[in-house]
This record gives structure tokens, C-alpha cells and sequence, in this order.
């Protein structure tokens, strides 16, 4: 059995999962406190304690949310190690206002990093490192981020100043950017501030999770969905809370394929306040190299995150009871069915299209008529999609609008309002390792390889996969153009899965 | 490098068998029946637009660099008509070159040595092509010596030596006994673009066989000439193969039967062993099968058990046993279509039972299913467990009516229109009930109390436990 | 085409982006996200750049074209500075003696699409709505530009660390020069060359391709409605076919920069074609994709752009990120007349990328 649990920014879904088939779910609004709504959650599935939970996997959209608002984010401080000159693109360039304002504590771009040659680009400066940290701590850093030209190829800069910022100001987390993504030095910047700003939330609550499940009986090990629908445990996590950025809109990919029992979909997720259209290829969310499917504009980072398209509508858009009319995108948020206002699920339900207490009084007419606005601007987010005609898949809390859409050939699958949960527990864990070698002959980059390899392995297995399971799933050297002697980037990406045993207890 | 003008120049086909590229790869599945008349190598692809058709085109290594240059000559062969295209292996490694030829339609041969020199022979070969198939034939009837005397090594060879083409040796009414069933096809469905060469197999004792049949596309007429020289050949090692086997069949089918006797009257070591040896299927829960002739009742001739036996081709032995045969093995598989093929051979009717792990039971059980099919007429199979009562009953065996006659004559001698039979009969059909008989009957139920009365007169009560069976089937035999 | 673009603001950044990156054939090589994070400070800084049609401006007024060299992926790890762009032009201000009245992008495609916005904005100068290449090619006299009679040199390098270096000569031997210095460079530099009059740039250069760019990029984000239907044709190419990958044949041996010219292995893409005719079709790609093939029939050839696009999303696909199974649609963008040529051919077509004596000439058209 395996316990999904998906918060999201409006909904907390909860399934239990055996294989395939979902043997429980819940969907309950969220008041944004975690363990209460958690809480509540779990007390609407009174057998839970009945089933052997081997495995608990959270989508910790909380994190998303908090990036997203930039509320709750720790101040950090930003380290660069580059070349000695000016710095047209400094740390933080290009992020929001709002966002940066909530954890920029301090920058500096300090002489460091090497080339993709291994040359070193400039030495470090040791006491200006032991100065910055000191002065970043004063200001009251929560964490500090360092990024080096080339760490990764090269990550030893990184790691001395790491060595010299723990022994100034002992205790203070530290990320490396190596450690979070390969080549695109601001990409892996941007994701190691982020990082860096996350991980005090995440610490809290991970442990606040914890205590819930604890209370619940579910001792079964933690997991938390990633940014691409695999999993790692919650070690892990506490370390790189970046990699859980926009795991609901992975697992409700993940969910809807297995709802659906299809390996190839197109997923229309319809929410509250927005839908998005997703892609799944073999099982797995399609992702992006680039970072468009990030919620916050402007900031882009070195995750590989699902490929989506959206459009800011929803179940919870607020109508005119008298015409129909939809209203304002801008009105303040409400939840689907409960809020003050009426909404276009309200309208949904009162011709008979979803299934939920009726509690509007309106004309036919008028239901008709915003039902069917915002239907249209579905059809034409997913008319707008190339390829060939393939089915889709509609999942998310106003799923029951699915149906409603003409022209598309829609599947409304069963449970389809909890997908993310369902994504949640059948995600797998998975490890990737991005390296660069510079070499001249093909047995050391063999060698490499080997080590990249076993790296991924090793990764996978204390993401928390039986280690007789785990395969490489993706391995390659790709050697980078224009550029002196051989260089390569290394990829290798191994998955694994979780054991599980059946049955009710 | 041009062909002899007025000789039929050879085929690729023939350039691969026995030919001067034996030793290629050919790469697709296409026909191969395309006459080379030139021979032209090639130092780039795109040099083969200025080939006249029907030539063979030889690409160097130089010209090979990169899989998309074989695709491309691939692409000018096709354009041009060549015969086909000539690469060294180390060129065709993609799969890709391989699905273009097959898709154009094109040969693609990958040769181990160096292009020039197989150039060279492929132009040797053409110009000289009667003495290229003199050779092909030579090699070939070489081959066929080596491969022994049995059907199989030899349909192997013919298939192995004769690229292209599909050669099987089948029986007189059609059924495939060794070699590709492909070319039954083509002998069963004609297709204009195929031709089907055909030859009888004289048997040991001067009767039909079977035939040799190979089926090869186009027309080229020399081409046809030498396979069937070569399937001439082929006919010596098959009869002799074919009087082996008709001595074995002639021996060990009674062998069988009487070994299978004693495995199921009295089980001992030895009759284990035996059977364990002929790889009969003993322990586990076994399926069997019990064939039955449906037509006049006649001795079972070690012909016609060799006849079956050769056309069995299911897992588990077929034995002669008693009326009839029986088989059996471990796994529950389909039996239907081993019986549509045996019935064409002689008309059966089957009885299968099981999952049973006693052999015994298992073919009784069959056995007398299989006495219920015989009765539904050839073709019929019918399973143990689904024996109905009354499907029994249908299948009694009519020289038992006299004895019928004798249990029933006091009913019989005071039954002038029929009435008491039939109102027994429906009363014992109906499992006692006289409410039921007369509605079945369209009498009164008094009626039927007053008949019945009368038959206890006679000595004949259907409700007496130990007359009821005797009775009953009694009632069946006469009507 | 569209009506020609007047002014560049940040907004276009994201649309200028996938346009370039559409049109670099599949060579773009990652995101660029310093180019256009780079574009977009010094816009917010020094406002909005001109782009401008050369008819409009002053024939007589000095003008060179301004790029990188090297690769755009060590730009991502290398950061510039932010002076490299002005430090080049200064340099060859000097040793030209003119002062540029205007900027030409050497190739309105790649990262090279936005590298003279950067510099228009930079230094203030209009930018004009043409390039040399209207692609990538691999080096840098395979332009127009040359092929009407401007010379590349003298050319100007700057790195990162502070480096001018000004090479002059014949063209002939620029490649040879070049690539030591920018080895030198540490792998990437930024460039001006190709120092001339904007008249000689309007007489030699492909109009159009700025705007081009940014319509090309409107049309892949859907942008005030476009690629509803007909998506090749509104960026100027047609599809060639629509399939799934079925083979992916690498090099990636020792042999790279062994066979002077050209520095990556060869390699090969094979898409089985989903409906239609189900046809082979192969891509040969050294750096880019050279030649398009169906079953073994040349379909699409340089010096016409052969690109990807992803066939779920319509999103250009990068010949590095190229797996098996992905879903792929094949367009061709015709190249533009001066390409045509018998010289043109000569410069870049099949021939020169050493596939002259393999590709049947007379393709289809």
C-alpha cells in the first residue's frame, strides 16, 4: 500500500494506493495551515489504519506556494566565484522584485571557478569569503548559496569556501551549486538561492509532517514528490527542498496516467483559479529543459519541469447569476464550491454536470451561458496544441467540467479530482548526475561515465529504492560543441521503485 | 562487364546461391529474381545515375562512408532498376539501410571481403551464366548428400541453398510435413506474382507421397529451370528418408499400444520406464484426448496410425488404443485444430478429459465422451465433464436394443398404440413426476396415474429405485 | 511576413528568443538565458533599440556586423562582463579610423540573433533589419556579406579577462586565425567585423531577417493568434514529415577536430514517418543538420534550414537533446536567393560541407 498525499495551493488530496488501483482518496479544502489541514484529511479516511502503508509520498506544494508568494522564504546570502572584471549579471539578476526583496541578504562576486578547460579562472580570496560570510550572518542570512564558474566540472572552489563560510559562521546551511545542477552558471545559481531559501521551511515542515503521521500510526517511511514526478525521501529533501518546485503540477500528470491506464495523454488539469494543459510520454510527465512551466515569471532555474500550457481559468471563476457573464480574473480567490461568491463549478453543478450540493439559484440559461464561456477557453487552450489527435485526459478539482468541453475527445477518469495524490503514491525514486570531463582519450571518459553512473545508483538507492531494483534509465556523453579539446557532459539518470506488500491488515 | 546476349542472364538470386556472393548477408526481404546484366562500382553515390538498368551496383568503401550514402544508392538503385546493391558489412550496420531496401524493393547484399574483388566475381558470373548454374546446381546436389536422408535436414538445405525462395514438402491433400509453410501458402492461395514449382515424391512402393513445392517470385524462367533441376535432386534422399519411416511408423505404433496396455492394467517399473523413455507424460494432472472412427467399424491399420501419428503435432504421444487413439499430456491446450486435421484424414469424432492426474480415469472418461461424439458425426468433440444425461442416452449403442426389447416386452406386447412407452418414457425423462409427463404428454394428469397403475400391473415401476436405470435406458434403445 | 519590426523593448526578449532558436536549425545549444538576461539589463538601462531598414539610414555611414564566436554553452558558464561588445567595436573604430553609424548582425539566428541587439543598445545605434547567414553556418566568411565582395577583416576578439585581439588578412586565412585566438579567449569571444557602409550591408545582406526572427517567435508562442493552422508556411518553410525517432547514430570519438574545418563529429537522426507513406527518413547533422532524407531520396539540403520541432508542442528541439521515441515534425526553411547562386552553392551548399560527391543534384524544390 502506498500513501499519496498532494497539498496543494487550494486542495489537500489524499489516496491510498495497492499497484494500480486506488483503494481510498480524499479531497479537502486547505485553510494554509499544513497540519491541521492534514489533520482533517486524514481523519476522512477512518479504515486508514487497517492497510499496511509502506511508503508516505508527499507533493509539498507548500513550497511552490511559498516561491511563488515569497512568503516564508529564509534570507540568504548569494557567494559567485568567478573571473576578476565587472559583472553585468550579478546574482539575483532577473528575479522579480518581490521575491528577491524577501531573501536577498546580500551578494558578492568574488575572484574564483575555473574554465570548462579545468584552468582555474582567477584564485580565491580567502579572507574576502571569511569577511562576506561574517558580514552576511550579521545581516542575519538563514543560508548561504556559493556558485563557481564550471563547479561542475570543476567543484572544488566551491567546496573550500564552503569549508571556509562553516568554520566563520558555524551552523549556517550551505548549498553548492554543483550539487544542484550542471552547466548555465545563472540557471544554477537561481536554483541554488532558491534552495538556499527553502531549506529552513522545508526543515520545519518535514519535521511538522512527521509528528502528524506519527499520530496517525503512519510510521512508514517519507517521501516527497519531485519536480519531474520521482521521488526522494525526506533526508534528501531537507538538503534540497528546490527539487519538490512544482511536484503537484508533475504528479497530477503522473496521477491522470495512471487513472487513465495510458502510457501516451494529454492531460488538461482544470483548477480552481487556473487549467493547464501537460503532457505524459511513456508514463512520465514530459518535461522541459527550458523553465516555462515555473509559476514565477522571470525566474528561471536548472530544473527540468513539466511542459505545460495554461490559461487563468477555472472552476472557482466567479460568475454573474443573472447573465452568465464570467467575471473579473482578478476577483479575490475563492474556493470551488464553498466560497461566497458563485463560481463556474457552481453553475457546473446546478445543470447537473458535476456532482456536488447544488446551492445557487440562477436561470438554466445563465448556467448555460458560463459554463460555456469557460469551456470554450479551454477547447481553444487545447486546440492550440499541436500533434496528432490524442485523447485527453481531464483531472484536478473542477474536473467535471471535462466533459462539458466540445470538440475534444475528453476522458473524465474515475478519482479524477484526487490525480495529484494518486501521481504522489505511485512516483518512483530517481537520481541524475550531470558531470563535465575534459578528456583526450576514450577510456577516461568510459571511466567517467562509470563513476557518473554509479553516482546516479548510489543516488536512487538513498533516495529510498530497493536497491535490487534500480536500473539506469539514461546514461550519455554528449560531447559540446565549439570549444577547445574534447568536452563532454555527462548525463546519467537511474530510477528504482519502492517495495511494497498488498493487502488489508 | 556485360552479360552474354541471347543466354537468360542470371538473377541475384542466383549470384547469392552457390553463386559468386555465397558468402553475402542479404539484408531485406525482397524478391530476389531481378536479372543482373552489369556489373558497375561505384566510388560515390551519386555516380550511379548514369547505370543502365538491371546493373549491379558494387559501392567501394569510400563511397559507403556514412549510412545515409548506402540509403542513397539504395534510393538511385531503385530509381535506375538496378539489380541490386553491393556493400561491404561493415557499412550495412544500420537497421535503417536495411527497412529502405525492403522498402523500395531493393536487394541489399553485405559482403565480409573486399567489394572490388566481389565486383569482380559477380562480373566473372555474369558473363559466363550457364556455367554459373551448372555450378549452383553442383553445389547444391553437394549439400543435399551432406544433409543425410531426412525430410527435415533436407527441406533445410533447399531452403538454406535457394535464396528467396520457400520450398516444403507437403502432403497429397495439402498438409505441411517439413520445410516453410509459406510456400503451402502460396500452393494453397495462387498469387500472380508468385509461382509455385512443383514436383511428386515417388514413395517406397511406387504410390504419390507427397510433393516437393517451392514457391519463388517473378518469372525469371532460367532462374525456375534451376530450382527445379535442384529440387529433382532433392527427391532421391526423400524417398529414401520416406521408406524409413514407413517402416518405423509400421513397427512402432503397435509397440506403443501395447506398451500403453500394460501401463494401464498393471503399472510396474519397467512400463514406467519405458514410457518415460518415449517421453510420455505420466505424472500431474493430465488432459487426454480419445479419437474414434465415425465411419463403418473396421480393423485399425498400422497405415492409418502412421498417417495420424505423422499429422499429430501436439504435445503428448498418439497411441492406437482399443477402438480408437488416444493422447494425453500436461498442459490443457486446444485440441480442436489436431482434430479438424486428423478428420481430414479419416473421419473421427474426439472425447478429451481432464485435468485428471490418473491416466486410467482420465481415459476412460475421454473414451466415452468420445463414444457420445461418434455419435454427432465426424468433426465432433465433446468434453467429460460436459456429458449431459441425455447426451448419454443418445449414444447408447444400438445392439443393445434387443436386450431393451426383453426388459420391456410385457410393456412392449400390451402397448398397441405406443402410449404406455411413451408415457414411461416421459415420466422417467421428467424424473418422476406425472404432473409434469402429462403436461409434456398434453394429457390429463389422471391419465397418466391410470397408465402408470396399469405399467405396475405389468410388473414396471418406474419409481423403484433399482428398476429405474434398466428402465429408462431401455426406453431410449426402443424408441 | 509580417510588417518589419521598428523597435526592440524587454517584452520581445522572450519571443526574439524562441524565434533565434527556432531558426538556428537545431544548433542553438541551450537557453541562453545570460543573452537575453544580458539584452534585457542593458535595455532597461540605456531604453528600447532601433532596428532599422537600411533604405532609411545614410548609404555612406559605417556600419560592421557584431556577434560571438566560440560557444554560447561556455558563454552560460564564462558570464561576460558586460563591456566585451563596446570594447570590440572601439577596437575596430581604431584601426578603421570610421566611427559606426549602424550595427548588422552577422546572423539573425542562435545567440547571434541577440548578441547586436545587445550592442545596438549598448552604443545607441540602429540596428539593421538584415544579416548575412539567414541561419547558422559554422564559420564566419560563410556569409552573403563575402559572397558579394565585403571581406570578414578586419575582425576584432574580446574576452572575457579584458582581451582585444585584431586580426587582419586575407580571407582565406581567417579561419586559421581565428580559432587559436579565441581558444585563447578561453572559448568564446565577442566579435565585430565585416567593416563596410551600410550601403554595401543593404546591397550584400538577406532583408528582412530581424523581423523574421521575431515573427518566427510570435508564431511558435502563438502570439496574437498565429500557428492556429498552417504552421510551417507562416514561418516561411513547409513540414517535411512527422514522425517518431527511431535511431539516434553518434560519433563521439577521438576524431573530433581531427578533420580541420568543421570541430564536431557527425551523426545521424533516423525518424520513422507516422502516417503518410511511413517512410525512413534521415537527417545527417554535423553541428546542424545538413541533409534530410527519405527513404534514401535527398528531400531538404543546405543550404536551406532544416529544423525540429517537437511534435507534442511545436517547440524547437535542439539536436543534442534528440532521444529515441520522440515525437518530431521535420520543416525546411528555404534559404534565401543569394544562397541559390552557382557561387552560393559553392560557399554553402552540400559541397562545401563535404558532401558534394553523395547528393544527386536537381533537389526538388
Amino acid at each position: 500500500m502506498r500513501l499519496g498525499i498532494a497539498v496543494g495551493s487550494a486542495c489537500l488530496d489524499l489516496a491510498l494506493m495497492h499497484g494500480d488501483t486506488v483503494l481510498a482518496s480524499s479531497k479537502c479544502p486547505t485553510t494554509g495551515l499544513l497540519t491541521s489541514d492534514l489533520r482533517t484529511s486524514l481523519d476522512s479516511l477512518p479504515h486508514l489504519r487497517e492497510y499496511p502503508v509502506d511508503s508516505i509520498t508527499v507533493s509539498a506544494g507548500w513550497l511552490t506556494d511559498a516561491v511563488r508568494a515569497g512568503l516564508g522564504l529564509a534570507p540568504i546570502a548569494a557567494l559567485r566565484l568567478t573571473q576578476s572584471g565587472g559583472h553585468a549579471l550579478g546574482p539575483f539578476t532577473g528575479w522579480p522584485a518581490a521575491l528577491r526583496a524577501a531573501v536577498d541578504c546580500g551578494s558578492a562576486v568574488l575572484t574564483g571557478g575555473h574554465d570548462l578547460a579545468m584552468r582555474q579562472l582567477a584564485p580565491l580570496d580567502n579572507d574576502a569569503i571569511a569577511r562576506f560570510a561574517t558580514t552576511a550572518a550579521a545581516r542575519g542570512a538563514r543560508g548561504i548559496a556559493i556558485t563557481a564558474s564550471s563547479s561542475p566540472a570543476a567543484p572544488e572552489h566551491e567546496l573550500v569556501a564552503a569549508g571556509i563560510i562553516s568554520s566563520q559562521v558555524p551552523g549556517l546551511p550551505i548549498t553548492l551549486s554543483h550539487e544542484i545542477a550542471g552547466l548555465g552558471l545563472l540557471e544554477r545559481e537561481n536554483t541554488a538561492l532558491l534552495n538556499a531559501a527553502l531549506r529552513p521551511l522545508a526543515e520545519r515542515s518535514i519535521d511538522e509532517l512527521r509528528d502528524v503521521l506519527n499520530d496517525y500510526g503512519l510510521t512508514a517511511p517519507l517521501m516527497f514528490a519531485r519536480h519531474d514526478a520521482t521521488l526522494c525521501n525526506a533526508e534528501r529533501l531537507r538538503r534540497f527542498p528546490v527539487t519538490a518546485l512544482e511536484s503537484g503540477a508533475a504528479v497530477a500528470l503522473r496521477g491522470a496516467a495512471v487513472l487513465a491506464g495510458t502510457n501516451r495523454a494529454m492531460v488538461m488539469e482544470i483548477g480552481a483559479r487556473s487549467s493547464r494543459i501537460g503532457f505524459v510520454e511513456n508514463g512520465r510527465p514530459l518535461l522541459t529543459r527550458h523553465s516555462e512551466g515555473m509559476q514565477v515569471p522571470g525566474l528561471r532555474v536548472a530544473l527540468q519541469l513539466p511542459r505545460t500550457l495554461s490559461t487563468p481559468i477555472g472552476g472557482a471563476r466567479t460568475i454573474d447569476c443573472r447573465t452568465g457573464e464570467l467575471l473579473d480574473a482578478h476577483n479575490p480567490p475563492v474556493s470551488i464550491g464553498g466560497g461566497p461568491s458563485e463560481t463556474v463549478f457552481d453553475a457546473a453543478v446546478f445543470l447537473g454536470l458535476a456532482t456536488a450540493p447544488n446551492r445557487v439559484q440562477m436561470s438554466a440559461l445563465a448556467a448555460r451561458k458560463a459554463v460555456r464561456t469557460a469551456t470554450e477557453q479551454l477547447r481553444r487552450l487545447a486546440a492550440g496544441v499541436a500533434g496528432d489527435r490524442t485523447p485527453i485526459v481531464v483531472v484536478g478539482p473542477a474536473a467535471d467540467l471535462g466533459p462539458a468541453i466540445t470538440g475534444l475527445d475528453v476522458t473524465l477518469p474515475d478519482h479524477a479530482s484526487c490525480a495529484p495524490a494518486i501521481g504522489a503514491a505511485m512516483a518512483e525514486p530517481a537520481a541524475e548526475v550531470e558531470r563535465v570531463v575534459v578528456t583526450g582519450n576514450r577510456t577516461d571518459l568510459d571511466r567517467s561515465l562509470t563513476l557518473a553512473t554509479e553516482q546516479a545508483m548510489a543516488g536512487v538507492i538513498s533516495a529510498g529504492a530497493d536497491p535490487a531494483g534500480v536500473e539506469v534509465t539514461e546514461s550519455s556523453a554528449t560531447h559540446i560543441s565549439y570549444l577547445p579539446g574534447s568536452v563532454f557532459r555527462l548525463r546519467v539518470r537511474a530510477t528504482g521503485r519502492i517495495e511494497q506488500s498488498g493487502g488489508r491488515r | 562487364m556485360t552479360g552474354i546476349p541471347g543466354l537468360e542472364p542470371l538473377t541475384v538470386a542466383e549470384l547469392l546461391c552457390g553463386g559468386p556472393l555465397n558468402t553475402a548477408r542479404l539484408a531485406c526481404d525482397v524478391p530476389l529474381d531481378r536479372p543482373v546484366a552489369e556489373v558497375r562500382l561505384l566510388d560515390d553515390a551519386a555516380a550511379a545515375i548514369s547505370c543502365p538498368p538491371h546493373t549491379a551496383l558494387v559501392l567501394t568503401e569510400q563511397a559507403a562512408r556514412g549510412g545515409w550514402a548506402v540509403e542513397v544508392t539504395l534510393r538511385q538503385a531503385w530509381e535506375r532498376a538496378a539489380a541490386c546493391v553491393i556493400a561491404h558489412e561493415s557499412v550495412v550496420t544500420s537497421p535503417i539501410a536495411d527497412q529502405v531496401a525492403t522498402r523500395l524493393g531493393v536487394p541489399l547484399l553485405a559482403v565480409p571481403d573486399d567489394p572490388h574483388s566481389a565486383a569482380l566475381r559477380v562480373a566473372a558470373a555474369i558473363a559466363r551464366p550457364e556455367a554459373t548454374r551448372s555450378a549452383l546446381i553442383a553445389r547444391c546436389a553437394l549439400r543435399l548428400a551432406e544433409s543425410g536422408e531426412n525430410a527435415r535436414a533436407v527441406l533445410g538445405t533447399l531452403n538454406a541453398e535457394l535464396p528467396g525462395v520457400h520450398v516444403a514438402l507437403i502432403t497429397g491433400s495439402g498438409t505441411l510435413l517439413a520445410g516453410r509453410a509459406a510456400a503451402l501458402e502460396a500452393w494453397q492461395t495462387p498469387d500472380p506474382a508468385i509461382t509455385v514449382l512443383s514436383t511428386p515424391i515417388p514413395g517406397p512402393d511406387g504410390l504419390e507421397l507427397g510433393q516437393l513445392i517451392a514457391a519463388v517470385t517473378g518469372r525469371a524462367k532460367a532462374w525456375h529451370t534451376t530450382i527445379t533441376a535442384v529440387l529433382s535432386i532433392a527427391l532421391a534422399p526423400l524417398t529414401a528418408w520416406a521408406a524409413t519411416e514407413r517402416l518405423r511408423t509400421d513397427r512402432a505404433p503397435r509397440l506403443a499400444t501395447a506398451l500403453l496396455d500394460r501401463l494401464l492394467t498393471e503399472e510396474t517399473p519397467e512400463t514406467l520406464v519405458e514410457a518415460t523413455a518415449l517421453g510420455w507424460p505420466l505424472d500431474g494432472p493430465l488432459v487426454g484426448i480419445a479419437l474414434l472412427r465415425t465411419g463403418p467399424a473396421q480393423d485399425l491399420t498400422a497405415a492409418l496410425t502412421g498417417a495420424l501419428t505423422a499429422a499429430w503435432d501436439l504435445p503428448g504421444p498418439l497411441v492406437a488404443h482399443g477402438e480408437g487413439w488416444v493422447s494425453w499430456c500436461r498442459d490443457p491446450i486446444s485440441w480442436d485444430p489436431a482434430l479438424n486435421r486428423l478428420n481430414a484424414i479419416t473421419g473421427l469424432a474426439a472425447g478429451v478429459a481432464g485435468p485428471d492426474r490418473d491416466l486410467r480415469r482420465l481415459l476412460t472418461q475421454a473414451g466415452a465422451a468420445a463414444v457420445v461424439a461418434r455419435s454427432h458425426g465426424p468433426g465432433t468433440l465433446v468434453r467429460a465433464g460436459e456429458l449431459g444425461p441425455a447426451r448419454l442416452l443418445a449414444a447408447l449403442p444400438a445392439e443393445l436394443s434387443g436386450t431393451a426389447r426383453d426388459v420391456l416386452a410385457p410393456v412392449l406386447a400390451a402397448d398397441t398404440d405406443g402410449t404406455l412407452l411413451a408415457t414411461l418414457t416421459s415420466v422417467l425423462d421428467l424424473g418422476g413426476s406425472a404432473k409434469d409427463a402429462a403436461a409434456a404428454l398434453g394429457v390429463h394428469r389422471n391419465t397418466v396415474a391410470t397408465r402408470l397403475e396399469r405399467l405396475r400391473e405389468l410388473g414396471v415401476d418406474p419409481t423403484d429405485p433399482r428398476q429405474r436405470l434398466p428402465l429408462h435406458l431401455a426406453c431410449h434403445l426402443v424408441r | 511576413m509580417t510588417a518589419p519590426i521598428t523597435r526592440i523593448e524587454a517584452e520581445h526578449i522572450p519571443t526574439l528568443q524562441a524565434g533565434a532558436q527556432l531558426l538556428a536549425c537545431g544548433t542553438g545549444g541551450g537557453d541562453w538565458l545570460v543573452l537575453s538576461e544580458w539584452l534585457r539589463v542593458v535595455i532597461e538601462r540605456n531604453g528600447p533599440l532601433t532596428v532599422a531598414q537600411p533604405e532609411d539610414l545614410d548609404p555612406e555611414g559605417a556600419c560592421a556586423a557584431v556577434h560571438m564566436v566560440g560557444s554560447p554553452m561556455l558563454m552560460e558558464e564564462q558570464l561576460p562582463t558586460g563591456g566585451e561588445l563596446r570594447l570590440a567595436i572601439e577596437a575596430l573604430q581604431r584601426w578603421t579610423g570610421r566611427e559606426l553609424t549602424a550595427i548588422a548582425p552577422l546572423n539573425a539566428a542562435g545567440p547571434n540573433a541577440l548578441i547586436p541587439m545587445i550592442a545596438a543598445a549598448e552604443l545607441g545605434l540602429p540596428l539593421l533589419d538584415l544579416d548575412g547567414m539567414g541561419r547558422i553556418f559554422p564559420l564566419v566568411d560563410m556569409t552573403t556579406y563575402a559572397l558579394g565582395g565585403l571581406a570578414p577583416t578586419p575582425i576584432t576578439l574580446t574576452g572575457t579577462a579584458g582581451e582585444v585581439i585584431l586580426l587582419d588578412g586575407p580571407a582565406g586565412r581567417l579561419e586559421g586565425q581565428l580559432r587559436p585566438a579565441l581558444l585563447g579567449c578561453g572559448g568564446w569571444a565577442c566579435c565585430a567585423s565585416y567593416p563596410g557602409t551600410i550601403g554595401q550591408f543593404a546591397a550584400t545582406g538577406i532583408p528582412g531577417s530581424v523581423s523574421r526572427v521575431l515573427h518566427a517567435g510570435r508564431v511558435l508562442r502563438r502570439e496574437h493568434g498565429l500557428a492556429e493552422d498552417g504552421f510551417a508556411r507562416q514561418l516561411g518553410g513547409r513540414s517535411l514529415a512527422v514522425g517518431q525517432i527511431v535511431d539516434v547514430e553518434r560519433h563521439q570519438t577521438d576524431r573530433t577536430w581531427t578533420d580541420g574545418s568543421f570541430p564536431a563529429g557527425p551523426s545521424s537522426v533516423i525518424i520513422g514517418e507516422s502516417g503518410g507513406h511511413g517512410r525512413m527518413i534521415r537527417l545527417e547533422i554535423h553541428n546542424d543538420i545538413l541533409l534530410a532524407l527519405a527513404d534514401g531520396g535527398v528531400i531538404a539540403s543546405v543550404p536551406d534550414g532544416i529544423c525540429l520541432v517537437s511534435g507534442i508542442d511545436r517547440q524547437p528541439v535542439d539536436v543534442e537533446q534528440l532521444q529515441l521515441g520522440m515525437r518530431v515534425e521535420v520543416l525546411v526553411l528555404p534559404a534565401a536567393s543569394a544562397w541559390r547562386s552557382e557561387a552560393g552553392m559553392a560557399v554553402a551548399g552540400p559541397a562545401a560541407f563535404g558532401l558534394a560527391h553523395h547528393v544527386p543534384t536537381g533537389l526538388p524544390r
